[in-house]
């Protein structure tokens, strides 16, 4: 199974036409779930919302959260679930902050030694669960608690305020950078999205690793090379976090070890599932990801302009995920029927 | 003749090391916990004395009295993630309930216990008729939970004034505390639970196999249920402990004594509960919950920074989790 449906050869002519729309409304549920909610926040408060400011709010909330959820994805579609990307990014950015701002040393080479430590924790990640064996559920849950340990050390031996300040210069303004207007951040996230598109739909790559996820025990005997692609999505995954921890704290000038709050679905776990990306692995659309992506981005701007008390915000954050899955487990199940 | 003589002299050889390997890989933990105490005893001063001793088996009842209830859910193949929404959920209710509605302690007590059921219920039925995978259920529940905790409490912590509460908490029956009594009792009711009804033999059963289970009659789903109905008033029961204790509605289940997924999971998989389901004992984890607080509690008597613990405990966790993976392999 390359693809998340399999295509039959002959497309059944006499579909039975509430089916077809059921499930045209499944498929696309997430797309009009968002226009209906850009909707409600645009009549709620139009000319808050549909401003430009808002716009780039938007975009600027989905890039820091949309770039880790895209190679979660990829890490999903190969059957991998990593719980330690909030960790592992903490861990990355309180280190790249230990270089940068006790050490001094110049923000390249901070950057480029803090990602490297990222790629390595994946690595890690991937040997626990290529050598060892173990499910890569408790392989990551099991090396996140170690990364918050260390975290906390690092900040524990280097300050009194559990934060690590990051007041050197040229940082903000480089996370800051804006081209032609758009920030440098939204245009790199669009870019992930095409590349990753790309790669899962057009490459070999892209096919393997849906393979991989979609039956592991058959891609093995095919001679597809599951090891090689289980390091790849791990290290990326890692890397991805790492490399939004850093520039979480860089806009936020300093590096701590709490995981980045973002209410209930502040993970990209959570983001990525919500998207309908399966879990089982092999399924999952890199596109319906953005549309996740940006969809929860819509939903905290627009509530925090509409006021909404975080009571209501937590609940309907959560009520959105339940719903979401649910209706993810009815589309298995009418597309495996 | 010789040939042969070899052979069986080798497979008695291979097997004895397997035998010895199992042996180890199923007793470490008590040796180790033993070795432990030794080590403190003579390394951190403080450590063997009675009060030393309470307060030890105080700091690890909540994590345990959860782990109990993590146990019987693992057994049966199921993972429940909904610990903190549970957690925080719970400790609203009680602190809602007891001190702004002025419900007396019983009948509060009474009615968590209803709470906690129909929270079981929430996530079997997501997990069951849903037909989600348990920790994304569960993870859904929590969230769910988690928003009605922040709702209930208007997004903040709720003092307790009232005294009965902590009052209760501190009484000593028979010299040892509350929250001592109530870890050992879930864990004897657990023993006895799973070693000598039929539920438990059932849960096992659904555990290792789960259609095999369902195949020869066994009712897999109401077992699933039974079992997250008992996490789910476990993990209450620890809710209260830590809310008596703080004398605070606990927000998100995270500020003192909140229950950590993680520290649950450790001591499980330290405890040898296989995260496949079906196997595994209770009592051994309640050693498990033992050893990881009297690591903590020794250290800190030393004198190591927090964080270091906070590094031990990740390495605990690799650790466990490397060996559940050997012992899956034997």
């Amino acid at each position: 199974m390359l693809r998340t449906q399999p295509q039959p050869l002959v497309r059944p002519t006499n579909t039975p036409l509430p089916r077809a729309v059921l499930k045209f409304l499944l498929n696309n549920g997430l797309l009009i779930a968002l226009v209906i909610e850009i909707a409600i926040f645009a009549t709620a408060s139009p000319e808050i919302f549909l401003s430009t400011g808002n716009l780039f709010t938007v975009l600027r909330i989905s890039a820091t959260t949309g770039i880790t959820v895209a190679f979660y994805t990829i890490a999903l579609i190969a059957g991998q679930i990593d719980l330690s990307t909030a960790q592992v990014g903490a861990v990355t950015a309180v280190i790249f902050a230990w270089m940068f701002a006790i050490l001094e040393w110049p923000l390249e080479l901070s950057f480029v030694l803090a990602m490297a430590f990222a790629a390595l924790l994946g690595l890690i990640n991937s040997w626990l669960v290529i050598r060892v064996k173990i499910p890569s559920l408790i392989a990551t849950l099991a090396l996140g608690t170690l990364c918050y340990g260390l975290a906390i050390s690092v900040i524990q031996s280097n300050s009194t305020t559990g934060l690590i300040r990051l007041n050197r210069p040229p940082l903000r303004d480089i996370i800051n950078t804006e081209i032609v207007g758009i920030p440098a951040t939204v245009i790199l996230m669009f870019a992930v999205y095409t590349i990753i598109y790309i790669l899962l739909n057009h490459t070999r790559l892209g096919a393997h690793l849906y393979a991989l996820g979609g039956n592991p025990q058959a891609a093995r005997l095919n001679g597809i090379q599951d090891k090689r692609l289980v390091r790849f999505a791990l290290m990326f995954t890692a890397m991805s976090a790492g490399f939004t921890a850093i520039m979480i704290a860089g806009r936020g000038l300093s590096a701590g070890a709490a995981t980045p709050v973002g209410g209930v679905l502040g993970g990209p776990l959570v983001a990525a599932i919500f998207s309908g990306v399966g879990l089982s692995g092999g399924s999952g659309r890199i596109e319906r990801t953005l549309i996740g992506v940006i969809f929860l981005a819509v939903l905290t701007s627009g509530m925090s302009i509409l006021n909404v008390s975080p009571f209501a915000r937590s609940m309907i954050e959560g009520l959105a995920f339940v719903f979401a899955i649910l209706i993810d487990s009815v589309r298995q199940r009418i597309e495996t029927r | 003749m010789a040939n042969s003589d070899t052979l069986e002299y080798r497979n008695r050889r291979t097997d004895d090391a397997q035998r010895l390997l199992r042996l180890a890989l199923d007793n470490w933990l008590y040796a180790a916990t033993i070795l432990l105490c030794i080590f403190f005893a003579f390394r951190a001063p403080n450590f063997l004395t009675v009060d030393n001793v309470i307060n030890t088996l105080v700091s690890s009842s909540i994590t345990g009295i959860v782990t109990a209830g993590f146990t019987i859910v693992l057994l049966t193949g199921t993972i429940d993630a909904s610990t903190s929404g549970i957690t925080a959920l719970a400790s609203v209710l009680c602190a809602v309930m007891f001190q702004q509605w002025g419900v007396p302690l019983p009948l509060t007590l009474l009615l968590l216990m209803v709470a906690s059921i129909l929270m079981g219920l929430v996530s079997s039925f997501l997990i069951i008729e849903g037909r989600i995978y348990s920790l994304i259920a569960t993870l859904g529940s929590s969230g769910v939970f988690l928003g009605l905790s922040v709702g209930l409490a208007a997004g903040q912590q709720i003092a307790i004034t009232k005294p009965e509460l902590q009052n209760a908490l501190f009484e000593r029956p028979l010299g040892i505390p509350v929250s001592i009594w109530v870890l050992f009792l879930c864990y004897l009711l657990g023993y006895v639970m799973l070693n000598h009804t039929r539920l438990g033999a059932h849960i096992y059963a659904t555990g290792s196999n789960y259609s095999a289970a369902r195949l020869s009659g066994i009712p897999v789903k109401r077992v699933i249920r039974i079992a997250l109905i008992i996490a789910a008033t476990t993990t209450s029961l620890a809710a209260v402990l830590a809310t008596a204790r703080a004398n605070l509605s606990l927000l998100y289940g995270v500020t003192i004594g909140g229950v950590n997924l993680a520290d649950v999971f450790t001591a499980a998989l330290l405890g040898g509960i296989s995260l496949r389901g079906g196997v595994g004992k209770i009592e051994r984890n309640l050693v498990a919950v033992l050893f990881l607080s009297i690591l903590s509690n020794g250290l800190q008597l030393m004198g190591t920074a927090p964080a270091v613990w906070l590094v031990i405990k990740g390495l605990a966790f690799v650790g466990a989790v490397i060996i559940d993976a050997v012992r899956q392999r034997l």
